[in-house]
């Protein structure tokens, strides 16, 4: 599945958004836009990127700037998938 | 003929000086298929979880299961705190809870876990063996390890992403936990005696367990097991004295989301899968 549309679909799984983020696009702004991604949410999603892509995610591989975007969310997960 | 609805009873089983708030669900259907002992998930999953297992627990008993639910040392209504809580203590605390369900009922027992308590409840079977007793994962944690790194993240992460500081480390609150000292994390106090052999720990399967029904969730509509799921799945099937159910439901991921969720596709997959 194409990995934008599988974050999508776990970001809305794990932030409860009942839908709304599948029609989010790359350019979607989502730390500090989405009141839902507050720094717990933000390490529930890290744990599901972690089980549903079968990767795990270093300490300092976590920064803000890859919860700046859905695009650059999508960045993060194909960078961790491709080593 | 009207049945009355399933018999739910609060209880306090004691364990020596420690006291376990458990729930008995007795079946009233003239067919009575077993008894099941429910181990729940570790800190905030527990609470997150807790009224979809109250429902899949509901489901169960009206399908004629005894239902056990205990609450583990320093967890739910049981005695003590957290921070009291030990791998070696629940485990003690797992093995006194079947004993108590064998002796209270007949048939068949499976032992239910979600998540950590998946592992727990495998890993009782292996400490104390009993030929006979199944196992029903809901989405089982594989890696103990990485259960924990996942707990500590929420001390590292949270200041990381929203402040850029780099701050504490897993690392650091590692090389704490294995010098003694326990740690704070989400305002769960957590001893080197839980965390320790927590990330010692794996799911690994009793040799002589008889069936295994492992089920997932995901929320997406193409559903297929998580890759380390289906790795160790592939590799438990070349036990062919084993009789193995692994399957995935559309739904949820009701132990971790933000609102309390339901996940009615798992309600009958799990009647289901101990019904065979």
């Amino acid at each position: 599945m194409e990995t934008q549309k599988e974050i999508l679909s776990l970001l809305d799984d794990v932030l409860s958004l009942k839908g709304r983020a599948l029609a989010f696009s790359a350019d979607t702004p989502l730390l500090g836009s989405i009141p839902e991604l507050d720094s717990m949410a933000v390490v529930a999603v890290i744990t599901a990127i972690e089980e549903r892509f079968g990767v795990q995610v270093a300490d300092d591989e976590i920064d803000g700037a890859a919860f700046a975007s859905v695009g650059s969310l999508v960045e993060f997960v194909e960078r961790l998938t491709a080593n | 003929m009207n049945f009355p609805g399933p018999r739910a009873t609060p209880f306090f089983l004691n364990v020596g000086a420690r006291s376990l708030f458990c729930f008995h669900y007795a079946p009233v259907a003239p067919l009575v298929r077993g008894a099941i002992l429910y181990i729940h998930p570790f800190a905030e999953e527990m609470n997150k979880s807790r009224r979809m297992v109250a429902q899949q627990a509901r489901h169960l008993v009206s399908a004629g299961w005894h239902v056990l639910q205990v609450d583990l040392t320093g967890c739910g209504d049981s005695a003590g705190d957290f921070g009291d809580a030990s791998w070696d203590i629940w485990l003690d605390d797992i093995l006194a809870a079947r004993i108590w369900l064998g002796e209270h009922c007949h048939g068949p027992l499976w032992i239910w876990g979600l998540r950590l308590g998946a592992l727990l409840g495998a890993a009782s079977l292996i400490q104390t063996p009993s030929p006979g007793t199944n196992l029903l994962f809901w989405q089982p944690v594989i890696s103990g390890s990485q259960h924990l790194q996942q707990f500590l993240r929420i001390r590292v992460a949270g200041e990381r992403v929203t402040s850029g500081q780099e701050g504490i480390g897993t690392r650091q609150l590692l090389n704490q936990l294995s010098a003694g000292e326990s740690i704070e994390v989400a305002g769960y106090q957590l001893a080197p005696q839980l965390a320790l052999p927590m990330a010692e720990a794996s799911l690994t399967l009793p040799l002589d367990v008889a069936r295994v029904c492992w089920l997932e969730v995901l929320s997406r509509a193409e559903v297929s097991l998580a890759p380390a799921s289906k790795r160790l799945v592939d590799s438990w099937r070349a036990n062919e004295n084993m009789d193995l159910l692994a399957s995935v439901v559309q739904g949820p991921s009701f132990w971790q989301t933000q609102e309390i969720e339901l996940a009615p596709n798992l309600l009958m997959a799990t009647l289901e899968g101990l019904a065979k």
